[in-house]
């Protein structure tokens, strides 16, 4: 196992910009700032062993007044060139990792029940399906 | 760097490689534990790492072996008590060569009482 690369806490606008194309949109600069500023918020690049980035992870701790605090894997993506190759599964390994040490109830994240690349990577890391959850959420329309 | 991030120290690898890994707060650095180190890793700003390839000009080192008693339970060592020794030793100047499992007497049953051997290593004065 092991691809021979690091991970590494993103932790300057430059890191998330190197990382732009792993996201499914552009990063933007005051998102960035904001999110890097934020208490919580975590977010951690694979790097290649020249120090490209190839894979992400993000995660957000959450509190609430019966649960404490548990963190949210918010998102996980690996360049497709470098999958299969234990980065995903490393950096699913390191977010538990840090929820551990952060001293969390837990860690949660969705996906499809269909998604199997997803739940093999979360499994690697030690998390077990709990439901087949269904998202229904709001999005705010973009002004013509 | 946030408040937020784990304190450095030795970990369990999540990269995989070996069975201890060294986090300084904010990266996952080439020292590892537990297994033949991997190749130097770079970062952003291509720097290679502490345990970067040897130069011609040598540092001299000088070498501790210790052996110590720890907890394994199933394969999992009790990192803890690992991890405070190793910061021990950190503080003083020691890095890790190597680390293996070995017997211990007494060593017995699922949750036995087993042993590491540690190889420390630091750089010494040539005094020249």
């Amino acid at each position: 196992m092991g691809w021979g690369g690091t991970i590494i806490r993103a932790t300057q606008p430059e890191h998330v910009f190197a990382a732009a194309r792993l996201f499914d949109d552009e990063p933007g600069a005051q998102a960035t700032a904001d999110f890097l500023a934020a208490s919580g918020h975590h977010l951690y690049l694979a790097l290649e062993p020249d120090g490209r980035p190839i894979g992400f992870v993000s995660a957000v701790e959450m509190t609430h007044p019966d649960k404490g605090t548990e963190m949210f894997l918010y998102e996980l993506g690996v360049d497709p060139s470098w999958r299969h190759q234990g980065v995903g599964s490393a950096l699913a390994t390191h977010v538990r990792w840090v929820a551990e040490q952060s001293g969390c109830q837990g860690l949660w994240v969705l996906t499809d029940p269909d998604n199997d690349a997803a739940l093999r990577t979360y499994r690697s890391a030690g998390l077990t399906e709990q439901s087949n959850a269904v998202m229904v959420e709001w999005t705010r329309p973009t002004n013509p | 760097m946030s408040s937020d991030d784990p304190v450095a120290g030795w970990y369990p690898d999540p990269l995989g490689e070996a069975e201890l890994r060294y986090w300084d707060g904010s990266t996952w650095t080439p020292q590892v534990a537990g297994s033949e180190a991997p190749e130097p890793h770079g970062d952003l700003h291509g720097r290679v790492g502490a345990r970067g390839p040897h130069t011609p000009q040598r540092q001299r080192v000088e070498y501790d072996v210790q052996t110590v008693r720890v907890t394994i339970v199933g394969d999992k060592v009790n990192d803890k008590a690992v991890n405070s020794l190793l910061n021990k030793r950190a503080r003083e100047g020691w890095s890790v060569t190597s680390m293996n499992r070995i017997d211990v007497k007494g060593g017995v049953g699922p949750r036995g009482v087993d042993g590491l051997l540690i190889v420390f290593e630091r750089p010494v004065d040539d005094g020249q």
